[in-house]
């Protein structure tokens, strides 16, 4: 990793403009205080250029750790059985639905494993990875309550896409990032993961509950 | 059983381009056939059914029908409501999504053969004459957002997207998804069915921390408490395998 710092600071003090003599109480010739401001600007883009890419090494950093973490749970998780791994993830609150999506298998194959009929490694190195996923983030990141209600619920109102879909399409590096780096946006994850997710999900409808308590939907204007 | 009673006719309007097209034709189902099936699974929009005749439908060949009621119009709490709205499935020799809107594409329903659900020849069935064992195949959750996205568009030409169709039904089919699960467990030890399901209804009814568990399930947040919570309850049952 790289880490780049500065020291450079940007200041306006009498050592830089101190007014002496005949030109006390004058204003600064126009010319040396637009060549300040035009420093100061110039040292703040660095500035922030440098906290960027500081920001984005951290990132990369962050990234590769938890990557070697993820990946340590990993192995430890695969030694368990395939039932007793697909149970585990039942326990804690996992929709069956949502564990095969990841596993990249039906429901009904899914059942099979639970009741204990054998999977490939592949298959079990999959659950696997899964469970070391919320291990990871009930470890990492302990504001983080409820980690598989955190992976079902959508990153952002405006769009469906949630940290689960993102694992079902084999993100866990994003999962991992939108979990540990609170600098990044939402939409920033998700311009990373569906760069059209605006254009995509842009809606004229919305959801609210009816009279008859259940869920409906009308036009965004409708409302009244 | 006839190859073309349920092809699109020259009449019938094309699908408009907006409508959602699965990736694979897996994603459409949760179960098919006899060796994924499973009787605990409550009836639910987009099963389909054979050796069933819709009344006033006429020739749905090989008698096969998809419920497309709403899962929210078809149920009154465990019980189902007394007629269901259903389409009759027929054989289709090409699947294409662009193709008639008046057509649910319905491809690899059974090994090798594509079906298609007319959805212009609609019919109400008794709820008696639903039988679980009579069951051929269960839509996935994506699979019923398409069905009725395609429903809603045949009837109206409204395009609606299908995640917001899905936020609508998400709370009952979560629901579905849990007494399944629920019944599952207490049949496998050695309850009836009918009254697992009662249990069931009676557990997901009653309030925890001042709330009612069914409407705790309106939240997609609450989902995976809930589920928690009915693992445990299976256990304190003596009902979970492990």
């Amino acid at each position: 990793m790289t880490m780049t710092t500065s020291t450079t600071t940007a200041t306006i003090s009498n050592e830089t403009y101190a007014p002496t003599g005949s030109s006390a109480g004058l204003p600064a010739p126009a010319a040396d205080r637009t060549q300040l401001i035009s420093d100061i600007a110039d040292q703040a883009t660095g500035l922030r250029d440098v906290s960027h890419l500081t920001a984005q090494d951290i990132a990369r950093f962050t990234d590769g750790v938890m990557s070697s973490l993820l990946e340590q749970k990993t192995q430890e998780a695969a030694r368990r059985s395939v039932s007793s791994l697909a149970n585990s993830l039942g326990e804690r609150g996992f929709a069956w639905r949502d564990v095969a999506r990841l596993a990249g298998v039906t429901v009904p194959a899914l059942r099979k494993w639970r009741m204990g009929e054998p999977a490939s490694p592949n298959n079990r190195r999959k659950l696997a990875q899964i469970v070391a996923l919320v291990d990871v983030i009930e470890d990492r990141c302990p504001d983080i309550e409820d980690v598989v209600s955190w992976l079902e619920v959508p990153v952002l109102d405006d769009a469906p896409t949630s940290p689960m879909d993102m694992l079902a399409h084999n993100r866990f590096d994003l999962v991992c990032r939108y979990a540990t780096d609170t600098f990044t946006s939402p939409e920033a994850i998700l311009d990373d993961y569906e760069p059209d997710w605006r254009e995509r999900y842009a809606s004229a409808f919305e959801t609210f509950v009816g009279s008859d308590g259940y869920l409906s939907l009308r036009l965004v204007d409708s409302q009244e | 059983m006839t190859d073309s009673s349920s092809e699109a006719s020259e009449d019938d309007p094309p699908a408009p381009e907006q409508l959602h097209s699965p990736d694979a034709a897996d994603d459409l189902y949760l179960y098919r056939g006899a060796d994924e099936l499973v009787k605990e699974r409550p009836i639910l929009t987009g099963d389909v059914f054979a050796g069933l005749q819709i009344p006033g439908v006429a020739e749905a060949d090989g008698e096969l029908a998809m419920i497309v009621a709403h899962p929210c119009s078809m149920r009154r709490g465990a019980q189902l409501a007394p007629r269901i709205l259903m389409a009759p499935v027929g054989r289709h020799r090409q699947i294409s999504w662009r193709g008639s809107l008046n057509l649910m594409p319905l491809p690899e329903l059974t090994p090798d053969t594509n079906f298609a659900a007319r959805l212009s020849d609609l019919g109400q069935v008794a709820a008696q004459e639903l039988h679980r064992d009579a069951r051929v195949a269960c839509l996935s959750h994506d699979g019923i957002a398409i069905l009725h996205q395609r429903l809603i568009c045949s009837l109206t030409r409204l395009v609606v997207g299908v995640p917001k169709l899905h936020d609508t039904a998400e709370p009952v089919l979560v629901e579905v998804e849990l007494c399944e699960e629920w019944c599952l467990a207490a049949c496998a030890a050695g309850v009836a069915l009918a009254a697992a399901e009662a249990s069931f209804e009676e557990w997901i009814r009653a309030e925890h921390n001042g709330r009612r568990r069914q409407d705790r399930l309106k939240a997609r947040s609450e989902h995976s408490a809930i589920r928690r919570q009915l693992w445990a309850e299976l256990k304190r049952r003596g009902w979970a395998a492990n």
